[in-house]
């Protein structure tokens, strides 16, 4: 733990949340806490005083909703210190770790092993559960016990939960036991072989497409189980024009829905796969233009609810061989925040879906900007800058944002666990 | 000279290009009616023909055209391969280009390979199929079998028929056939033509009579079973019923129609032995003219300057 204190000089602070909202001020912080906030603050003798060039603004630690990490099991693809890093280089000082890990995170023992890795990284880990033992779709995994044990939400990740009957329960004992249910939306008997969105795009690279209705199927599936227990459900990403208009309807008749989406759709569409980069290659697949809109459309009438990565690391092996043997995924984390801002520029409506709805969802405080909340957040230059290979923090290379414009490049994050960590540009 | 580096589609080459390689496949046509039946154009070069897939007439094809150009040629299948043994694609195509080969001539059964593979080996690749995404050189003889039947392609109303989803043949025929300025229509079951062909400026039609009835060329596409990972129609009976090409529908049409197919035939299936064979079928020229079209492709591609 850091028990430094930091003064950070003359910053825009953007957070919907805190009194200080469009004010450029000064922020000290001292045993990991914001001590004040005003302008030409004094600075104790041994505080850091950091500075930066014009336009330097700060904004609450964004909590991503969805990232894979490779350990334990996978290491070769990432460890958890290195999605860290990732993480840090995106304004994320918080994530929850998907349990697509091996072993699979369906027991309260995984929970606790993860959180206790956690504690030695910079940033916050917090743990989701599989729904299902294994995540193999049969029987539901010992929820309460692993809530008990820190998980703060359920999901098979990936896997579209096919038993209705499994989500049905799933959704019904989750009342005792708390936590969020989180699911992937998709048929997979509608799923026809494809790898990439049934549209123009993947009909003149000869790919067979999956139809935006197998997403659109698990969408209405979702929602009808959740209005019919009453029971809150939360939609992982979803990527098409009319699952937007589903969610958008179900709010509005109350239903306790609420949906993610995925920073890449909201940056590409289709039309990038036709150079067969695999690095394009991401689940569910990028949609057609009208779709990505859609998406940008459900952003501002708060339909959508979240932005996350999908942050998915994989190696080279894996990734960079015939598009059909490429595995899916995005290394996501290092331009979540600059995807999400060039492509929303509604900046405190863009803070609420990285920092407020993600931890309002999952049950945890906000780190605000205000005297005396805990120090969680990332300071960035509010312009466009061209993305490259080099700012990757993790160890994962696949990503399709290098050589893209995006906006507010994270100068650096300052942390409970890792104090001020700056950005290296 | 032609102004891609690599023939990996027919959608990557322009009018001038296509009509190049056909001007070019003339020449080589008359050299392969010759007593003396080769040329030592590409005396110097060695193609590998790397087939990932099954083929008999593809590769034997582009291996005749590669002997009368006096290439060396050597054969590589993916069945005697150390792909099973876990070799990714790049390191078996860079460990034969060690041994001194200049160009490859590929097959896969996965869409882009071809061109994955030429971003990353220093070689010419030429295309011989690569899943349902091209088959180029199938579909410039095609367009140059029609073009010697018809005297052009400008102007002509094609139609394909039979499983348009997983053919390559059919995708490569309307790029190359819309460059050359020919209409085309696609005519099968509705389970087999994809839900958006309409944006490719295609006509669609689910009536093969009325489909016949339209066109001045008809290709009948082999029914490829092995592509299909579902059922996509309930029996080949019934395929045939709605979607074979016999001789009582050929004579009801009451009209001259050049029919094609890209072969093999499941005779009695797509058409019947008597259509095949008929005056209407131009298959065997097909077949011919792939050996003079391929020809051009090689002569133009590894004749091509750096840039």
């Amino acid at each position: 733990m850091s028990k430094a204190q930091f003064i950070f000089r003359q910053v825009l602070v953007t957070d919907p949340g805190s009194r200080h909202n469009g004010e450029v001020t000064d922020i000290l912080v001292a045993n990991q806490q914001i001590k004040d906030i005003g302008k030409q603050l004094e600075a104790p003798e041994d505080a850091i005083e950091i500075k930066f060039s014009s336009d330097a603004a700060v904004a609450p630690g964004i909590f991503d909703m969805q990232v894979c990490s490779g350990e334990p099991g996978f290491e070769e693809k990432e460890t958890l210190s290195e999605t860290s890093q990732a993480a840090l280089k995106g304004g994320v000082t918080d994530f929850l770790l998907m349990p697509s890990l091996h072993p699979v995170t369906d027991h309260r023992s995984q929970v606790e092993y993860l959180r206790k890795l956690g504690h030695s990284l910079p940033v916050g880990l917090h743990v989701a559960g599989a729904l299902s033992a294994g995540m193999k779709g049969a029987d539901l995994s010992e929820l309460y016990d692993m809530r008990q044990g820190g998980a703060l939400a359920f999901t098979d990740d990936k896997h579209p939960v096919e038993n209705t009957l499994l989500l049905y329960l799933a959704l019904q004992y989750v009342k005792v036991s708390g936590g969020l249910i989180m699911v992937h939306c998709e048929d997979p008997g509608l799923r026809l072989g494809g790898m990439v969105h049934e549209g123009e795009a993947a009909m003149r690279i000869g790919m067979k497409g999956t139809p935006a209705l197998a997403e659109e199927l698990g969408v209405m599936r979702a929602i009808a189980l959740s209005q019919h227990l009453n029971s809150k459900i939360h939609l992982s990403g979803i990527s098409t024009a009319a699952s937007v208009g589903l969610v958008r309807r179900a709010k509005e008749e109350g239903v306790k829905v609420s949906c993610s989406v995925y920073a890449h759709h909201l940056h590409f569409n289709d039309s990038a796969l036709q150079y067969f980069d695999s690095n394009f290659k991401v689940w569910p697949p990028l949609r057609g233009e009208v779709d990505r809109l859609a998406l940008i459309e459900g952003l501002k009438d708060d339909t959508i609810d979240v932005i996350c990565s999908d942050h998915r690391p994989e190696t080279i092996e894996t990734k960079d061989v015939e598009f059909d043997f490429a595995s899916y995924g995005i290394s996501g984390l290092d331009t979540l925040f600059g995807a999400g801002y060039f492509n929303f520029s509604e900046l405190n409506n863009l803070i609420r879906k990285l920092a407020y709805t993600p931890r309002e969802l999952l049950g945890i405080e906000v780190p605000t900007i205000a005297k005396g909340s805990a120090a969680r957040f990332f300071v960035y230059h509010d312009k466009n800058y061209c993305f490259k290979a080099g700012m990757l923090g993790g160890r994962a290379k696949n990503t399709p944002f290098v050589g893209q414009n995006l906006r507010g490049m994270v100068l650096g994050c300052i942390t409970g666990e890792g104090g001020w960590i700056a950005n290296k540009s | 000279m032609i102004g891609v580096k690599h023939l990996l589609g027919i959608k990557y080459l322009s009018r001038e290009d296509i009509d190049l390689i056909l001007h070019t496949a003339d020449t080589f046509l008359d050299v392969i009616n010759r007593p003396i039946k080769k040329v030592p154009t590409l005396r110097d070069l060695t193609i590998v023909n790397l087939f990932f897939e099954n083929s008999t007439r593809t590769r034997l094809s582009f291996e005749l055209a590669e002997k009368r150009l006096s290439a060396d040629v050597i054969n590589f299948a993916a069945s005697s391969s150390s792909i099973s043994k876990g070799e990714t694609l790049i390191d078996t195509v860079n460990n034969i280009l060690a041994m001194k080969v200049d160009m490859v001539v590929m097959r896969h059964p996965k869409p882009g390979a071809p061109h994955f593979l030429s971003e990353r080996v220093n070689a010419r690749i030429i295309n011989a199929g690569d899943g349902a995404h091209e088959h180029p050189t199938q579909a410039l003889l095609d367009a140059y079998s029609i073009r010697r039947k018809l005297g052009e392609v400008s102007g002509k109303k094609v139609l394909i028929v039979g499983d348009i989803l997983h053919s390559r043949v059919a995708l490569s025929n309307i790029f190359c056939l819309q460059k050359l300025g020919a209409e085309v229509m696609v005519c099968g079951p509705p389970t087999l033509i994809p839900k958006y062909i309409e944006q490719l400026n295609v006509k669609v039609e689910t009536d093969l009579r009325k489909a016949l009835n339209w066109c001045d060329v008809a290709n009948m596409l082999r029914i490829q079973l092995e592509r299909q990972d579902i059922k996509y129609f309930p029996s080949l009976r019934e395929y045939t019923m709605l979607y074979g090409l016999n001789r009582n529908l050929l004579e009801s049409l009451n009209k001259e129609l050049v029919i094609m197919h890209p072969g093999p035939i499941n005779r009695g299936v797509e058409i019947t032995s008597d259509v095949a064979v008929s005056n209407h079928s131009i298959i065997l020229d097909q077949v011919e003219n792939g050996v003079a079209v391929r020809m051009a492709v090689l002569y133009l591609i590894a004749n091509r300057q750096e840039d």
